[in-house]
């Protein structure tokens, strides 16, 4: 029986919780029903009939709300409201808020693996951001760093345009007094050198600049001032230098005692010492010194236009004069650069921005700047990406396959009017809550494991800094949001979608067909699968290196590095006593330690070489094999010819059939090639080959005493020529070396790359498991009747778990299939890029790691056994 | 029928001119448009309402609340001296637009 008191109220209810409805006006529109009712039943009309019309001629709930809140704002101010309307919009998140604890704490579980996928996520992305931003920004720290340029000298080579890092000396100087859009110019010369202090006795190098150096740069001072940049018998330490030197000790006022380059000795005061410098900084130094201070490492003519620095930055008044400045050195300064020295000609000047030398030095020659890759910006970013991208698949998975222990709950917000927009707003807020938590952890993960670990396998020192950088801050907030909206947007509207009638009749069934869930699961897969391969073929790739032949003996090589030539006297005297010593060599340079890059005209031609300066028997020395003429022997000395030995490469190079007797022409000196050695690594996997050559240098010249031992003699040897060392040289200690520790120090470098993608594929793996599990778990809640049954049958529970999960299994196998190959082209472009040598790829990696994922996909599944075990078909029949 | 713009585009001034004739309640300006109307323009009626408000906000109408003799009170509107305004204002507006047409189009179709 129609009443309309009641229909009023009913259709009023529906209005009530809206907050685009102020003041009075529900009793507005009501009266305005009321009114259309009367009027209806006036003319005939049945009070129902008149009712549904004048329901309807209103318009719906949707589109009255939605006219009405077109004007709310405007209302809430007129009514002086909007401290009101602030309060009840905090009230109400909070009651999100609230609700959505209530909900993580019910579903303990399943939030848990939520939450520890998010936090593994976002500590990963957490480092890869402090990563990207430390490359991306290098340099970017100094006050100046905008308008700091560094000159460039450019040249037509036979193969392209050369950029050369190096400047003449003179153009500093006339850069200031001639071109007023330059505000100052700080010339950097650099030199390696001894340096004493106490015991200690070590090599290190210097930096010589300008006194404007402290103006232009920003490397504020730990302690003492920039006095040594005027002061030539001064220095300035590194913090670090100033810890590896003095300890805990005040470094300042401390007296080195230096030998620089072909200097004399010298003796220097410590009167400053930097900061640490930050992680994003290239141009660094250890020791630095005023620019006069370079006559300490030997004579230099510095007006000289053929004499160079290896830097010469230029900081502008105004950044947007680069090419105004470009024009005008190309103009005033070409022709006296080229004037000394025909054979080096350049056609003009470049410059180059501070924040972007460490991205160009690939293409420069004689460069001071590092040389960055972009290889692992773009590798931790994809890696970074990738694993959010799967916690977010885990989290919709968990969550739409745990929907089904919400059903009630939906429809009964739904039947006491929530709307859907609220679910959708509840089911967020809930996702966007267990985000925030993931992020406190996922900051406590970075900081003490991933952030440590990566520290050390990539030899930086980065911090979280989170009350330095507002960008991280941004940056941590945006994730929370950005993951927490897209990874809760689309289970949230599936889940707000139920119908409350249909959940309360039984007859909502969350399908097996779930098309959106499976293909999240196999990107998962395939994501798990690709990093494990990536791990698993670098490991292998590792192992292939640790069989490779180096080209020479590594093993039962000992070399000994001298500091000048009384030393050197000494150790190889030593050493000719010494036991276990199969032959001995002197080297100005030693193989794996050092070596001089060199140009040589061939035929006309100008190619870059190795060199390695030598004495005779070097070569033997390390077992490096002969491909073609003789060693450099006695022979080859008595003859008066200046010869060489080159490598395969360098024969490869010049072009030549028949190697031998054929001459080079160096430093303006003619030499003949006596033999070719066989190609070997002087320095590691990840570089090419160059062309190399060993060349007889004057015994002054020779630094190392390298030493073929008998096996076992390594220790007694050492410590012998120590003894003998220290007996003339009380203050001093032998320094040497193994030469296969350099082969350790690659291999633990290469070994440090796989760890982060077997770091990365675990993560990967452990998500992927989570959302095997949680699925794995709603299959058997969903299938619980035919478990039932199957058990009364006389299934037994392992085989009943396979068949339940077969689909997963399937899952499994297609993503495999279909990222295989993806895999296998990668990581054949990332091999390539990182080491010039590296193993072929075969099927052997990726069907390991099948069976690698395939074995813990079991061993998950194999967790819903016990569950199956309990699971009584008695009680199963009697609740179905 | 005309079209749903242009409907919403008279729905101001023939509100005013309506309460022009005196004060009117909600569902009073509903019955004499559609007698105006004569359902050749598609009316809202969850429009008017916000409009009413709006156009009180605007200063160009008030409201008034009077007991009825069932169910909550009714609430009149009347127009204001700022209203009538702004309404001679559309008037003169509407006017200009129907020379145009008129000069355009002939005295046929022209409005009035």
């Amino acid at each position: 029986m129609f009443n309309l008191e009641t229909a009023l109220s009913t259709w009023r209810h529906q209005y009530k919780y809206s907050r685009s409805f102020k003041g009075r006006d529900l009793d507005e529109l009501e009266q305005h029903l009321r009114d259309q009712v009367s009027f209806l039943v006036s003319g005939g009309a049945e009070e129902e009939e008149a009712f549904r019309t004048a329901v309807e001629e209103l318009g719906a709930y949707h589109e009255t709300e939605t006219d009405y809140r077109s004007v709310a704002w405007m209302k809430t101010r007129d009514r002086k409201e909007v401290m009101r309307e602030i309060s009840f919009f905090l009230t109400m998140m909070a009651n999100y808020l609230r609700v959505a604890f209530r909900n993580l704490k019910k579903n303990k579980v399943s939030s848990a693996i939520n939450i520890l996928g998010l936090s593994v996520s976002i500590a990963v992305a957490l480092v890869t951001y402090l990563f990207v931003s430390t490359v991306m920004n290098q340099d970017a720290f100094h006050e100046n760093s905008d308008e700091i340029f560094l000159v460039h000298q450019v040249t037509q080579e036979e193969d392209g345009v050369m950029w050369w890092g190096n400047t003449p000396m003179p153009l500093g100087k006339e850069i200031v007094q001639s071109i007023p859009a330059a505000e100052r110019v700080v010339r950097l010369a650099q030199s390696t050198g001894n340096v004493s202090y106490g015991d200690a006795d070590i090599r290190a190098s210097f930096r010589f600049v300008d006194p404007e150096f402290m103006d232009m740069f920003t490397f504020p001072l730990e302690a003492g001032t920039y006095s040594a940049l005027t002061n030539p018998d001064q220095v300035i330490l590194s913090y670090s230098n100033a810890e590896r030197f003095f300890g805990m000790e005040d470094p300042l006022g401390k007296v080195l005692r230096v030998r620089i380059g072909d200097g004399d000795p010298a003796e220097l005061t410590v009167t400053g010492v930097t900061k640490e410098f930050p992680a994003a900084a290239d141009i660094q130094f250890s020791i630095l010194m005023g620019y006069d201070a370079l006559r300490l490492a030997g004579e230099i003519d510095s007006e000289n236009w053929a004499t160079f620095t290896a830097a010469t930055f230029v900081q502008l008044r105004n950044a947007a004069d680069e090419a105004l400045v470009e024009s005008q050195l190309n103009e005033a300064y070409i022709d006296r650069v080229n004037a000394p020295d025909l054979d080096w000609q350049v056609t003009g000047f470049e410059l180059d921005n501070l924040q972007n030398l460490t991205h160009n030095s690939q293409n420069v020659s004689r460069t001071i700047s590092g040389s960055i890759s972009m290889a692992p910006v773009f590798v931790l970013s994809l890696i970074s990406g990738l694993l959010l991208l799967l916690s977010c698949f885990n989290y919709m998975n968990i969550t739409i396959a745990t929907a089904s222990r919400r059903l009630k709950e939906i429809g009964v917000r739904k039947a006491v009017g929530g709307s859907r927009k609220q679910l959708v707003f509840q089911f967020l807020a809930e996702n966007v809550e267990l985000c925030a938590m993931s992020l406190v952890l996922g900051l406590w993960m970075a900081w003490q494991f991933i952030l440590p670990g990566f520290n050390a396998i990539a030899d930086v020192n980065f911090e979280i800094g989170l009350l330095e950088s507002w960008e991280i801050w941004v940056f941590l907030i945006a994730l929370v949001f950005v993951t927490g909206l897209a990874s809760g947007a689309y289970p949230a509207l599936y889940v707000s979608g139920f119908r409350p009638t249909i959940i309360f009749q039984g007859r909502e069934r969350l399908g097996r067909r779930r098309p959106l869930t499976h293909g999240f699961l196999t990107f998962q897969f395939m994501l798990a699968f690709m990093t494990l391969a990536s791990g698993i073929v670098l490991t292998l790739n590792g192992r292939y290196h640790t069989n490779r032949d180096w080209g020479y003996e590594g093993e039962h090589i000992l070399f000994f590095e001298a500091f000048n030539p009384a030393e050197l006297n000494v150790i190889h005297t030593s050493a000719l006593q010494a036991p276990g010593v199969l032959d001995i060599s002197l080297s100005r340079d030693a193989v794996g330690y050092n070596d001089q890059d060199v140009d040589l005209i061939i035929d006309g031609k100008e190619i870059e070489a190795i060199e390695f300066g030598v004495s005779k028997g070097y070569a033997s020395v390390l077992g490096i094999e002969l491909s073609a003429g003789t060693l450099l022997d006695d022979e080859t000395v008595r003859s008066g010819t200046e010869s060489i030995l080159v490598n395969e490469t360098f024969v490869a190079e010049a072009g030549w059939e028949d190697p031998v007797g054929q001459f080079v022409n160096l430093d303006s000196t003619s030499y003949a090639v006596a033999g070719v050695m066989k190609d070997f690594h002087y320095n590691d996997f990840f570089s090419i080959i160059q062309p190399v050559l060993f060349k007889l240098t004057p015994e002054t010249d020779n630094r190392f005493v390298t030493l073929r031992l008998q096996e076992g003699a390594g220790v007694a040897t050492s410590g012998f020529i120590d003894e003998q060392l220290t007996a003339v040289f009380p203050d001093k200690q032998a320094r040497f070396f193994f030469q296969d520790a350099g082969f350790q120090a690659f291999y633990e470098e290469s070994m440090g790359i796989s760890s982060i993608f077997i770091f990365v594929a675990t993560i990967a793996l452990m998500i992927s498991c989570l959302s095997i599990y949680a699925l794995s778990s709603q299959n058997v809640v969903n299938r619980l009747k035919e478990i039932g049954v199957r058990k009364v049958l006389g299934g037994s529970s392992s085989s009943i778990a396979r068949l339940v999960n077969r689909k997963l299994l399937i899952i499994l196998t297609l993503a495999a299939v279909l990222s295989s190959p993806l895999a296998f082209i990668g990581l054949d472009a990332l091999l390539d890029d990182i080491y010039a040598y590296r193993m072929p790829l075969n099927a052997l990696p990726f069907i390991i790691t099948y069976l690698v994922i395939l074995g813990t996909t079991l061993l998950t599944i194999s967790t819903q056994v016990r569950s199956i075990n309990r699971a009584r078909p008695a009680d199963i029949m009697r609740s179905e | 029928m005309v079209s749903k713009s242009l409907a919403s585009a008279t729905m101001k001034p023939l509100v005013l001119s309506m309460l022009k004739d005196g004060p009117k309640y909600g569902f009073q300006l509903v019955y004499r448009a559609r007698q105006l109307y004569e359902g050749q323009i598609p009316w809202s009626n969850s429009k008017l309402y916000p409009l009413l408000h709006k156009m009180e906000h605007d200063g160009w109408v008030e409201s008034y609340w009077k007991s009825s003799d069932s169910g909550p009170d009714r609430k009149y509107y009347r127009i204001t001296a700022e209203g009538e305004k702004a309404l001679a204002k559309v008037q003169s507006e509407w006017q200009m637009v129907n020379a145009i047409w008129r000069d355009l189009w002939g005295p046929e179709v022209a409005i009035g």
